[in-house]
């Protein structure tokens, strides 16, 4: 008890610090006066009275001293002074201060941007309860890896597994929204009724599915807690409200709240996240569904204490048996189950990899300038550190001070750092492509500042016990003399220069990926992806069942919508399709090849689609063999297909593109003749092969969702025309929601954003890294030369020519540099397996890149290093002779 | 300076009895009321014959040891010839604090004593 009042008083002592300081002072001043009277009424001489009063009491500083140790917690009052005089003593020296506090500040910021990227995507739970039992589960046939699952399948599987306590179904198809307000369309899904237990995901109001609603005609949607503030202004009787959709009378059931995520998936689905507008059931009756349309997305949660492989292993053994049921359909096919997480996360892997190496090289060239700068500096205070130590400083002491400061240098580039890398995450965020995983989730938060305080408090550590242990305090005599000092010079060079390379080293080795990564972004860039995407407007169109229900509605409506666009002015060309370039629609079918002389074991499969006259043309896709669609190609003339180049390698190698016109195929029981080959377009940038298609002519197989394509005179901004396209939409059809209008400009960016944001990232890392390292080579250089001074002063003095000594330092300077390339070349080399699945058309150990980064490093330190030695060699060689 | 050995001797007694200082301080108020640091001083060098005359600076410490443990209390008045001082005055803790403590050292003191006493042989 008392000693814990004895500590709270020292407490209290240390803030009311100034005070007692005062009153001590006061109470002294008393008893000294006491004494000289005492000794003054004893007959002394005032002056003499005066020194025996003072060797009564003692000398005052010394009461005070021992005082201070009794009244308050000494450590802690010397820290605060130590911080006090630290702060005055940096910032006397701005320079020095700002070049320390920059430098780690930057590293730091590089730090936190990429942490928070970590946190946010990796090392972050996903959003649903238990989501390590979560699965994916896939078909798999030996022509296909990965299938979606086929839905009487999905039922099959449902009721009879074990190891799964649920089997959702997802599957995207969109409503179109209209009545009071703009016709909209929204992102939908249709789902098993299991779905939302799966994910945990509990209405805010309402309720979700059961298995009565997932009849076709049930008509109840279940609506994102999003559009019920947007569109509903959170209507609180929003349940049992009736909206049109789809053109028809439709309830809505319940709301799901916000923060609700969906799974994601690559086929018929939104991205992970909020992504999702609504829900519908899906109904999965033998009656409307064929066993061999694969086409749902499954999401699963593993039974307890079941892993993942052995449920993998259960669904196997179930296909099996369904294959010998359905010998027609399912021959051949099986199942693959993957985690969520690996799912949405996966393939990030080497991308996170790489930028955790990228920041952690650029933290080390900073730490490693940094603590060379500090060095230099106290290198250059020995003569203050010796005086210190004879005044009677304790080695302890002195060692605080040091370390005090270290970490006074670190708080204030943590500050730096969090805020600048506060400023890079919001530019990240835009850089960003929207689809990247978890994107929503990566901020600044409690963790990642926690993470950079302790990097900060570690470095300012590390800085600081470093100086004490490398610094001796050095004897009295031997600081305060200046002279013969050479030997302090020779003593650290060896040392300074391993340092040295080794930034050098780490620089080389970022420079080389990020040129790595510039390349193969120039040259996906300059492809020839088989079409020409600028100046090029786009939109969607879904025309619902209700209004065009025959397929000569649809036929017409497109036919009008062509001549009404093709009108508008600045408007060169127009066309349509089922599906657009690059947008990930892989719908395939099978077809037959008639009179087919190749033997095969199972049926010729294509993505198919649906083209109207003018879509070639108008996206620049080059017709290799025949010719494109017509408006001849109608409903009363024979059934015409156009098949691209790719096809005709794969199925019919040994035919030029010209001999295959007029080959006839079966497809969906038609029989259909080839007019025409065009050429290929890869699925997306950065892919090697482009994959078979077929397109049916528009006039002849109609899709009710079509994306219509405008090429635009040449200097037009096509979006400028989205206003003039909505309303010929309109003027046609007011009721008809427009979606997606996009110059196919932004597509391609989309797409090519991800490869875009990581190039900028590790280019801007990798570009700070070459600019620190110049800065280490030519500080460590420079300080160098200013230690042997006297040493080159005399060499001068003796007949060494200027140029001579000129090179005796460039020289120096350069062999850290070139020793450090070498091995930065090397450590590239080694690193490179990390680039390989993020480069694309060129061989991880590409010479030209390796070569041009090795020049610009070259440059850089010739220049770094030839600073310092041109001002060696200018130096009067009797200046530095003198001093002392 | 003279008697330099004297200062010697006089600087080394006053240390040996710093670890009693503290009770001696407490006995002091106790007996005589709240007094000032220079009081306390002069009273506790004429109770022990001179012989702690020097340093008299130590008694601060030890002033500011038995603050903080509340055995004293300080409080600013004005001494004897109207100058500005600190007083001090024990407290209940500390007066259960010094019986306790002499006790202890009249236990001690006997034992110490009837070893001593022991004849040499």
């Amino acid at each position: 008890m008392i000693r814990l009042r004895a500590i709270w008083w020292r407490v209290v002592a240390v803030v009311r610090y100034r005070s007692l300081e005062t009153e001590l002072d006061e109470e002294l001043r008393f008893h000294f006066d006491q004494l000289v009277d005492e000794y003054a009424r004893a007959g002394h001489e005032p002056a003499e009275a005066r020194r025996r009063a003072r060797l009564r009491l003692g000398g005052e500083e010394q009461v005070k001293e021992s005082v201070r140790d009794d009244r308050g917690l000494p450590w802690l009052e010397s820290v605060f002074r130590d911080v006090r005089l630290g702060a005055r003593r940096l910032l006397r020296q701005p320079s020095f201060t700002s070049v320390v506090v920059v430098t780690l500040g930057l590293v730091l910021g590089a730090s936190v941007l990429v942490f928070s990227l970590l946190r946010g995507v990796v090392l972050r739970p996903l959003p649903y309860p238990e989501p390590d039992r979560l699965v994916r589960v896939f078909e798999t046939h030996p022509t296909v890896a990965e299938f979606p699952v086929s839905p009487l399948n999905l039922v099959d599987y449902r009721n009879e597994v074990t190891g799964f306590e649920m089997l959702a179904g997802y599957t995207r198809q969109d409503l179109e929204l209209s009545g009071d307000g703009e016709p909209q369309t929204l992102a939908a899904l249709r789902v098993t009724p299991d779905y939302f237990e799966v994910l945990g995901g509990t209405p805010v109001i309402g309720r979700v599915f059961e298995d009565a609603d997932t009849v076709d005609a049930a008509k109840v949607l279940l609506i994102s807690d999003r559009l019920w503030r947007t569109r509903f202004a959170t209507d609180p009787d929003i349940v049992g409200r009736q909206v049109q959709v789809n053109g028809a009378a439709w309830t809505i059931l319940g709301v799901l709240p916000a923060g609700f995520q969906h799974v994601g998936g690559n086929y018929r689905s939104t991205g992970h996240g909020e992504t999702v507008d609504a829900w519908w059931p899906v109904e999965l009756s033998a009656e409307k569904v064929r066993r061999n349309w694969h086409y749902m997305n499954v999401v699963g949660r593993l039974a307890d204490r079941i892993e993942a492989h052995v449920g993998e292993q259960e669904l196997i053994a179930l296909a099996a048996e369904l294959e010998a049921r359905y010998p027609e359909t399912n021959s051949g096919w099986r199942v693959r189950v993957e985690s969520l997480h690996d799912r949405i996360i996966g393939g990030r892997g080497e991308l996170m990899a790489l930028l955790t190496a990228a920041v952690a090289f650029l933290v080390m060239i900073g730490c490693v300038n940094v603590a060379h700068l500090l060095f230099a500096r106290s290198l250059a205070r020995r003569r203050e550190l010796a005086l210190a130590s004879a005044l009677g400083a304790g080695r302890g002491r002195l060692q605080q001070q040091m370390l005090v400061e270290s970490l006074l240098l670190s708080a204030a580039a943590c500050v730096l750092g969090l805020f600048l890398g506060w400023l890079g995450v919001g530019l990240l965020l835009r850089l960003m492509p929207s689809d990247f995983p978890r994107l929503h989730a990566i901020h600044v938060d409690g963790l990642v500042v926690l993470f950079t305080v302790a990097l900060s408090v570690a470095a300012g550590l590390l800085f600081g016990v470093a100086q004490c242990w490398r610094l001796q305090p050095p004897t009295l005599a031997e600081s305060l003399s200046e002279g013969g000092r050479t030997i302090g010079g020779s003593l650290w060079t060896g040392r300074r220069g391993v340092l040295v390379a080794l930034e050098v080293a780490l620089a080389t080795a970022l420079l080389v990926g990020g040129g790595l990564l510039l390349r193969s972004f120039q040259l996906i860039q300059v492809t020839d992806w088989g079409f020409e995407p600028s100046s090029v407007l786009t939109f969607e169109v879904n025309l619902p069942q209700q209004r065009y229900a025959e397929e000569s509605d649809v036929v017409g409506f497109y036919g009008r919508l062509g001549e009404t666009l093709g009108a508008l002015p600045g408007i060169e060309s127009v066309g349509g399709a089922s599906y657009l370039p690059w947008t990930g629609w892989d719908e395939n079918s099978g077809f037959d090849i008639i009179d087919d002389p190749i033997e095969r074991e199972s049926s010729p499969s294509a993505r198919f689609g649906a083209v109207h006259p003018g879509y070639f043309e108008s996206l620049g896709i080059e017709l290799v063999a025949g010719r494109f669609p017509a408006l001849t190609d109608d409903a009363d003339a024979p059934l015409v297909l156009t098949v691209n180049q790719r096809l005709v390698e794969e199925f019919m190698p040994h035919r030029s593109p010209r001999e295959v016109i007029g080959q006839r195929v079966s497809l969906w029981g038609d029989e259909v003749e080839i007019v025409g080959v065009v050429g290929d377009v890869v699925d997306q940038p950065g892919d090697l092969v482009p994959r078979s298609a077929l397109f049916w002519h528009f006039g002849q197989k109609s899709f009710r969702r079509q994306s219509m394509v405008l090429r635009v005179e040449p200097g037009l901004n096509p979006t400028s025309l989205s206003v003039a396209v909505r309303r010929a939409v309109a003027e046609l059809d007011p009721q008809l929601p427009v979606s997606a209008v996009q110059s196919f400009d932004d597509i391609a960016a989309a797409n090519l954003a991800e490869r875009r944001f990581l190039l900028s990232l590790v280019s801007l890392f990798a570009l700070l890294a070459v600019f620190l390292a110049a800065v280490g080579v030519y500080g460590v250089l420079a300080y160098s030369v200013h230690l042997r001074r006297r040493d080159l002063g005399i060499r001068m003095a003796l007949g060494a020519a200027a140029s001579q000594v000129c090179r005796l330092v460039l020289g120096q300077g350069l062999a850290w540099a070139l020793v450090g390339l070498v091995a930065g070349l090397g450590l590239a080399a080694v690193l490179s397996g990390l680039l390989k699945s993020l480069i694309f058309g060129i061989a991880v150990l590409n010479l030209p890149t390796y070569a041009a980064a090795a020049l610009l490093i070259l440059g850089v330190c010739t220049v770094a290093s030839g600073v310092p030695a041109i001002r060696a060699s200018v130096t009067d060689p009797l200046e530095t002779l003198r001093e002392d | 300076m003279e008697g330099d050995g004297e200062i010697m001797t006089r600087k080394t007694g006053m240390e040996m009895i710093q670890g009693t200082l503290d009770l001696l301080v407490l006995q002091t108020l106790a007996a005589l009321g709240p007094m000032h640091g220079y009081g306390i001083a002069r009273r506790l060098e004429q109770v022990s014959d001179e012989v702690l005359s020097l340093n008299q600076g130590t008694l601060y410490p030890a002033l500011t040891r038995l603050s903080q443990r509340g055995w004293i209390d300080s409080v600013w008045g004005t001494s004897d010839n109207n100058r500005r001082a600190k007083f001090y005055s024990i407290t209940g803790a500390g007066k259960t604090r010094l019986e306790r403590e002499r006790e202890d050292w009249q236990r001690v003191s006997s034992v110490v004593n009837r070893v001593l006493s022991e004849p040499v042989s």
